[in-house]
């Protein structure tokens, strides 16, 4: 009997992880490509206007709500 | 921050509901960064489990993508790789 | 991180006093931006207060229902599923909610997600449900909604506006509760 709380549904996408993705034109040494995005912190994020500040650490993740 | 091809409203709900203090940042519809970053798996519409850590030049300093089964990166590893390149 | 919650219900609504008093006090409040989330407990307000996404599901019998035709109702949002325990939890007290309401200008919309139609269909038989069920078998409107785990419920106002969320079940048919959704049909 399944309580609230997260439940693995969605394995189906994480097997799918290993497929092959597009051919990385990008690599360490290249400059990140800059995007300007909704974001959960409200308005858009913009990767250029952390330029000089910060460093930025991107986890491209796969689905809302999963473990990955 | 947390990139993916979800939209903002339900992004919104997974940052309220894990009470997140880091951004997600949504893709949708166009997954044209998630593309750029080549990340994209083409026939889910979905972005690869991946990180990225950007200088603060712009300049992409470590990658790393996923395979099936690899655990995920914790915070601690990910900030050790900051630490590496400081 | 997530853990699986247990909400003790609350023993069902008599008529306190209380009810009586938070009445007359909802006359005193203002409209729109006057409403009290915190009395159902652990109901959260949603910032921003963002349009809810429209989707299209079917009914149970089949013909297709969207969201945006409840527009210019107050619009409870429930989804759930037969093999949540503390779904089937809430269910009575929300059927209580939704027939004091219902002619006010509340409807329920219940999202069943990731379920076998024929199970989902004889539970609310069997619980003698009235408000209208719609089918999500595939569970895309669920993740939309954050509905991975269940129950999730959100409350959206008369034009189509999300005001709260709830992660979990709630006694919807406690004096906070009816006072919280009776100020809600009230706004204009």
């Amino acid at each position: 009997m399944k309580q609230y709380g997260f439940i693995p549904a969605l394995v189906l996408a994480l097997a799918l992880i290993g497929l092959p993705g597009t051919a990385g034109a990008i690599e360490v040494g290249d400059k990140a490509p800059d995007f300007d995005l909704p974001s959960t912190k409200g308005g858009n994020l913009k990767l250029s206007s952390l330029a000089g500040k910060k460093y930025a650490i991107l986890q491209f993740y796969v689905l809302d709500f999963t473990p990955t | 921050m947390g990139i993916s091809a979800n939209v903002r409203f339900s992004q919104q709900a997974f940052a309220d509901f894990l009470k997140l203090n880091f951004p997600l940042v949504s893709d949708a519809p166009d997954l044209k960064t998630i593309e750029a970053y080549g990340v994209l798996i083409p026939d889910r519409k979905l972005a690869q489990r991946s990180y990225f850590i950007v200088d603060k030049q712009g300049v992409i300093r470590y990658k790393k993508i996923l395979q099936a089964k690899e655990p995920l990166l914790s915070n601690e590893a990910l900030l050790e790789e900051v630490k590496k390149l400081k | 991180m997530i853990e699986a919650r247990r909400f003790p219900l609350i023993s069902r609504g008599r008529l306190l006093p209380a009810a009586v008093f938070s009445v007359c006090s909802v006359l005193l409040i203002a409209p729109a931006a006057g409403a009290d989330y915190k009395q159902v407990p652990k109901l959260e307000e949603v910032k921003d207060h963002p349009a809810a996404p429209d989707f299209t599901l079917p009914r149970p019998d089949g013909k297709k229902i969207s969201l945006k035709d409840y527009r210019g109702k107050v619009v409870f949002l429930n989804f759930w599923a037969t093999w949540c325990e503390s779904c089937r939890d809430e269910m009575p007290a929300m059927d209580r909610l939704y027939r004091e309401f219902k002619g006010k200008g509340l409807e329920i919309v219940a999202v069943n997600v990731k379920d076998k139609r024929d199970d989902a269909l004889a539970f609310v038989k069997k619980l003698k449900i009235t408000y209208p069920i719609m089918m999500d078998p595939e569970g895309e409107v669920g993740l939309l909604y954050g509905a991975f785990g269940m129950p999730v419920t959100y409350l959206i106002d008369r034009k189509g506006v999300v005001l709260a969320r709830m992660w979990g079940p709630a006694d919807w048919h406690s004096p906070g509760a009816r006072n919280l959704i009776k100020t809600l049909v009230e706004q204009k």
